[in-house]
């Protein structure tokens, strides 16, 4: 069925056809209407869970851990400050195994306040052992989140699906929203081996000492490295149950790029145009589009830029005395490759700014006039 | 002969990792006696975190859930939620917290699960300090205590927070005080707990021999102490408003109680008489909500 | 088998959850421990206070099960005289009771005597030992009499008691009155005694003019003399061999028989002790005025105290400080008067006691009808078997069990040296017993002495002597008596001593109705309920609740518990929780 939704309201479809069973989660803009309309959904029987109205984003992401822990499929939402205040429960999740699966809708963190767009706020989350992805539009909104629960419970690690503020959270867009007998063909029902279960009483998470704590931690690495296939494989699954095609990266006309623009999220739709035109124009240039950040997808970004003169990233985020965060992980994949482009990093668009056609293609435009990139550019 | 308590399953092990005379495992095996099996165990940081044993091992024959400091109450709903929609709501949930897992940083998601009612039981087992990483003063420090964090030159000032009031000012169904000096008084207690639906909360006097710096012999001692000078009354509220005292104190002075320890020696005459004034003055603020001037419970 | 430590081969040998697959109970904590407790039961106070080593606490807790006819066999396995000890005794084991420092001693005498109404004689005969073949003579059936004569038909021996009176009991028959000791009791206890299989020949007095002498007594392979003190001492005052004065003895004798001498309306007794006493009651039944004069004051009394307190509620004179010095009398010869003097209490003598001294220039006459005097007694040179070595006032010498100078006489009870009390020739009794079986089997004492000992007040245990196993002792091998302090009085609530009912004073006077009424079920159950069984382990549980290492663990109803020393950490609360000091605390050795 297609319906004209809010991105917002694209992720709690997903979540009601993914069945979750216990959903616990805390208001903040700009998710907050993700787990209104699941509230809705429970309340009218649409959807069988628990929703548990927490007083806390940490409270949220402690009590879906135990849910999870219990064997149910959960789900919980937040962005910004509700995500940093869970980030010691994110390292908790993922040393648990546990296949959470979590909508963050970026935004910028305070102070001062703001409650527009920016991915500091998921990247911060970097190193807590979650898969992130970042989509695009809201049709891409509920496919990743079926895709997510897949992936989760396959590999027994948490997946963070991250969107951009406004951009998609509150704008509605046609979106085609499976059959549940469809879902339910590509999402088996979750039934984990091991959880809490007074007939088979084990403790979870005890003290683990020198001598295997990173063995644990082995086991944890070696589950990412074989996530970027398994995502892989369900991106295809999701083409071959609903028609729609998603990889780990998508890559536009670099085939023949001499330069190539790389961005993920929604600014990939104006980049998109921008590279439409510049091609139009003659322009040498091609749109690689990251969707998998974590694990990432190293393989794949090499294959995707090797040879080429130039790749321009933008990015809608800042580490702070470092630069932008696609664009270092980039510089980083690429380090060992010995066609490899040089690396034009741009960190735009920053707490909500617009990034529009035009202001990539000037991006564009510049890196491809420039010699040498700057360390770090900041587009005001 | 405690004949119940001979055939109820022995749900804790020998080999844990507590301290010699460590009130801890006494009131967990305690309550999970009066448990059961079917139950599920919730643990934040806290002495059990390390008594319980390290992977890959466990000292209880239910399943542990280890959680973060501040998270029993929170972890504790979540665990009841997957259960009640997997059709599983015979299976108890318990809540196993320290003080400072209660009174200090799990307030908040302890205070979530209160107000939301979840059917969860709450034990906190409270050896008034941050035992396990070595005797820092926690918001359940008494009055003038010495810890690491408050040297007998500063000792603590003010009083212990007070948990159950706050916990009956949720309106909770079921609110009580324990102690492991009291070990029928406490199951019976717990076993309350488990009967009434909704949140239900069991605060249990725990001492801790190294931290209370007492013999580990005098554990049990110290405890009934702390009920007969009136320091730590044993009583329990429904729903927020009954109350009713448990068991009767023998009257004690509480220097009795105090010399007793080595965390109160710094103490001077004053100090115990300003202790022993605000004791009796909470003591008459117990009896007035018991509204009552004679006592359901005995002496043991 | 105890859980082992789990090994990982390899990473991928590994769960990929931290998961447990064991329990702890790999990890020995018994390795940590510097202290080991152990369960040792210890004696009671109270047993040790009782010269017959009574099992005391056992016997309550008996009652306290409702058990009433085992509760009283219990008390027969270490006193045949159970009955009538829980009437007469004068209880030194209430003195002992750390309750007294609770709140009230128990009221173990009222107990005893309750046991003893649950007596249920079948019981008995299922305890004996096979014949020996043995023959033993008592002579004497008096308390120490029939004691020995039960536990040596108990160890199989035959036994024939040789009584002078009519009727067997001596002084329990001829000396206490019935208001104290009722004859049908005292005639029950001596047929369970007479069940055992023990021949009581009365009416034949032993030695010289007597109807059989020593030499005669043919086909017996030991004696024992228990003939009692019954001759009393002489005032030696002039006019003592008046019309109208006689002994204690002689009028308790006479009354018991069922005489009733002609008194006159005025009495003075003379002494302090309980024959004093028990005369001065008697004479009170017969309808005459009592006066009990004593050359010290009540404090010093030798008389049970609570004997001279109903004395004086039943309307006896009492006259401290006043001695004797003549008797008056008439022309007919008989008395008219006593002549007294005032004394006044000096320096303490070897008794401990302080000496009287007369005050002159004091004297002052009583006109009386009858003096009774009842200042000691003797036992009968003549009726002793020739050649036995005898103290200065003519009492048998004997060892520390019983054994007289001659070979296979035993002797015990008041003809010996010590306190004349019914409990302590009981005791007496008992020690003969052991010592004439081990006699016969030509065994050593020394290691008898040891198995049969109870605490350290001298008191013995026949079922230890029968057990002959350390292991099988009540208190372990321990001679360590427990005191107040030692106890965990937090398990014990406050609950007053029963107070024992008596007849009506009126009552008491129309004859010789026994004065202290017995304990209905449910008195006895709440008085036994008091008893704190200091000492001995009742299986409260206190050490298995409140182990926090899961390390102690009964073993069944009545098999006590064990301790795991794997794993017991030695924190000692255990020992510090037990109610009663039946668990001890000890080094661990290197």
């Amino acid at each position: 069925m297609r319906k004209v939704i809010m991105g917002n309201h694209a992720a709690s479809h997903a979540v009601r056809l993914a069945r979750a069973q216990v959903i616990a989660a805390y208001p903040i803009t700009p998710q907050t209407q993700i787990v209104e309309e699941l509230s809705e959904m429970c309340a009218s029987g649409q959807l069988a869970a628990k929703f548990l109205k927490v007083e806390s984003e940490h409270s949220a992401m402690a009590s879906i851990i135990a849910a999870s822990s219990t064997g149910v499929r959960t789900f919980t939402a937040t962005s910004s400050q509700g995500l940093a205040l869970m980030h010691e429960l994110l390292h908790w999740a993922s040393g648990a195994r546990l296949p959470l699966v979590m909508v963050n809708v970026n935004r910028a963190l305070a102070a001062g306040w703001n409650i527009w767009t920016e991915q500091t706020d998921s990247l911060a989350q970097r190193d807590t052992g979650w898969c992130q992805l970042y989509v695009e539009d809201n049709q891409e909104v509920l496919d990743t989140v079926l895709q997510a629960y897949r992936v989760a419970e396959q590999i027994a690690l948490p997946v963070m699906v991250c969107y951009d503020a406004f951009i998609l959270s509150h704008t509605y867009e046609p979106v085609d929203i499976p059959d549940q007998d469809r879902v339910d063909a590509f999402l088996p029902v979750f039934s984990p081996t091991r959880l809490l279960d007074p007939l088979n009483p084990c403790s979870f998470s005890a003290l683990v000492q020198p001598e295997h704590y990173m063995e644990m931690r082995y086991r944890i690495q070696q589950s990412m490295d074989e996530a970027i296939g398994v995502f892989r494989t369900a991106g295809e699954e999701l083409h071959r149950h609903f028609g729609r095609r998603y990889g780990n990266l998508e890559t536009v006309a670099t085939d023949d790029a001499e330069v190539v623009l790389v961005t993920a999220a929604s600014m990939t739709g104006p980049a998109r145009l921008a590279v439409r035109k510049l091609r139009a124009e003659g322009v040498p240039i091609g749109l690689l589009k990251v969707r998998l950040f974590r694990p990432f997808p190293t393989a794949e970004v090499r294959a995707a830029l090797a040879g080429k003169k130039k790749a321009i990233i933008v990015d809608r985020n800042i580490s702070f005395g470092k630069g932008g965060i696609f664009a270092d992980e980039i510089r980083a994949a690429m380090s060992n490759v010995d066609e490899r482009p040089k690396i034009f990093g741009y960190v735009a668009g920053l707490g909500g700014r617009d990034i529009t056609p035009a202001f990539l293609e000037a991006i564009a435009r510049e890196a491809l006039e420039k010699e040498d990139p700057p360390e770090l550019e900041m587009k005001l | 002969m405690m004949t119940r308590f001979r055939e109820e399953e022995e749900l804790m092990t020998s080999g844990h990792l507590a301290c010699q005379g460590c009130g801890g495992p006494i009131a967990m095996r305690l309550a999970l006696k009066a448990l059961g099996e079917d139950t599920i165990c919730v643990i934040p940081a806290c002495c059990w975190t390390i008594i319980s044993g390290p992977f890959p091992y466990s000292a209880l024959k239910v399943p542990i859930m280890h959680t973060a400091f501040e998270t029993a109450g929170a972890a504790a709903s979540g665990v009841r939620a997957a259960l009640d929609i997997q059709g599983r709501s015979h299976t108890k949930v318990l809540a196993w917290a320290g003080d400072g897992g209660t009174f200090d940083i799990g307030l908040q998601s302890l205070s979530g699960a209160a107000e939301r009612n979840d059917d969860i039981i709450y034990i906190c087992y409270d050896n008034e300090a941050y035992m396990n990483t070595g005797v820092q003063r926690s918001s359940a420090t008494p009055d003038r205590a010495w810890t690491t964090t408050t040297p007998s030159g500063h000792p603590k000032r003010g009083p212990k927070k007070n948990i159950v009031e706050i916990m009956a000012a949720h309106k909770t169904p079921y609110v009580a005080t324990a102690s492991v000096a009291y070990p029928e008084d406490l199951m019976r207690k717990v076993r309350r707990a488990a009967e009434t639906r909704g949140t239900t909360f069991v605060h249990v006097l725990s001492p801790c021999p190294p931290g209370w710096r007492i013999d580990s012999e005098a554990s049990i001692r110290i405890a009934r102490l702390a009920t007969d000078s009136k320091v730590f009354p044993i009583y329990e509220v429904e729903n927020g408003e009954k109350y009713q005292i448990n068991v009767k104190p023998r009257d004690i002075p509480v220097a009795e109680y105090l010399k007793a320890q080595g965390r109160f020696n710094h103490l001077a005459a004053e100090d115990i008489a300003e202790i022993q004034r605000k004791i009796d003055h909470e003591w008459r603020r117990l009896m007035q909500k018991a509204m009552m001037d004679s006592y359901s419970g005995s002496h043991y | 088998m105890k859980q082992q430590r789990i090994t990982f081969q390899n990473v991928d040998d590994l769960p990929n959850v931290v998961v447990s697959l064991g329990t702890m109970e790999w990890n020995h904590t018994g390795s940590w421990r510097y202290l080991r407790p152990r369960h040792e039961n210890k004696v009671p106070a109270c047993s040790n206070a009782c010269p017959a080593g009574n099992d005391i606490e056992g016997f309550i807790r008996l009652i306290g099960e409702n058990r009433f006819a085992e509760a009283w066999l219990k008390l027969k396995e270490e006193n045949p005289l159970t009955r009538t000890c829980g009437r007469v005794c004068f209880h030194p084991c209430e003195a002992g009771c750390n309750r007294a420092h609770f709140d009230m001693p128990v009221s173990i005498n009222a107990l005893e005597r309750f046991a003893g109404e649950h007596a249920d004689r079948n019981l008995l005969a299922k305890t004996a030992r096979p014949a020996s073949g043995k023959q033993v003579a008592v002579i004497g059936s008096g308390p120490a009499g029939l004691t020995a004569a039960f536990y040596l038909a108990r160890l199989g021996h035959g036994v024939t008691v040789f009584e002078a009176m009519a009727e067997p009991g001596g002084v329990l028959r001829y000396g206490i009155p019935a208001h104290r000791l009722p004859r049908a009791v005292l005639d029950d206890e001596i047929a369970d005694i007479a069940s055992m299989g023990v021949t009581f020949r009365c009416g034949v007095r032993l030695g010289s003019g007597g109807d059989l002498s020593y030499a005669e007594l043919v086909g017996y392979d030991a004696v024992f003399v228990a003939i009692g003190a019954h001759e009393s001492r002489r005032l030696g005052l002039p006019g003592e061999d008046a019309k109208g004065v006689m002994s204690g003895l002689h009028l308790l004798r006479l009354v018991a028989a069922g005489t009733r001498p002609r008194l006159g309306t005025r009495v003075a007794v003379i002494g302090g002790g309980n024959t004093a006493c028990d005369a001065a009651r008697v004479l009170l039944r017969l309808g005459t005025r009592v006066g009990l004069y004593y050359r010290r004051s009540r404090a010093e009394m030798p008389a049970f105290k609570d004997e001279i307190d109903e004395a004086i509620r039943e309307g006896v004179e009492l006259h401290e400080l006043c001695a004797p010095v003549a008797i008056s009398t008439n022309a007919t010869g008989a008395v008219t008067a006593i002549r007294l003097i005032r004394m006044k209490l000096g320096e303490p003598d070897d008794s401990g006691r302080r000496q009287p001294h007369p005050i002159p220039g004091s004297e002052l006459e009583v006109p009386v009808d009858t003096v009774v005097a009842a200042i000691g007694e003797l036992a009968d040179p003549g009726a002793l078997p020739p050649g036995v070595e005898v103290t200065g006032d003519g009492s048998v010498r004997v060892d520390d069990l019983g054994r007289a100078s001659v070979e296979a006489v035993f002797s015990g009870g008041d003809v010996t040296p010590g306190p004349r009390t019914v409990v302590d020739a009981i005791a007496a009794g008992k020690r003969a017993a052991v010592a004439v079986d081990l006699y016969l089997a030509g065994a050593e004492k020394a290691e008898a002495a040891k198995v049969m000992r109870v605490g350290l007040g001298g008191g013995i245990s026949m079922s230890q002597y029968l057990e002959r196993s350390l292991a099988h002792e009540r208190y372990g091998d321990s001679e360590h008596v427990v005191t107040f302090d030692e106890l965990n009085t937090a398990y014990f609530e406050s609950q007053p001593r029963h107070r024992l009912k008596r007849l009506t004073v009126e009552s008491r006077l129309s004859g010789f109705a026994e004065v202290n009424a017995g304990l209905t079920d449910r008195e006895a159950l709440v008085e036994a309920a008091r008893c704190f069984h200091c000492g001995v382990c009742t299986e409260c549980d206190n050490c298995y609740v409140f182990c926090p290492d899961v390390a102690v663990r009964p073993l069944g109803e009545g098999k006590g518990y064990e301790i795991d020393y794997d794993y017991c950490k030695g924190c000692g609360i255990c020992v510090a929780e037990c109610p009663r000091a039946s668990m001890s605390l000890a080094g661990e050795e290197a």
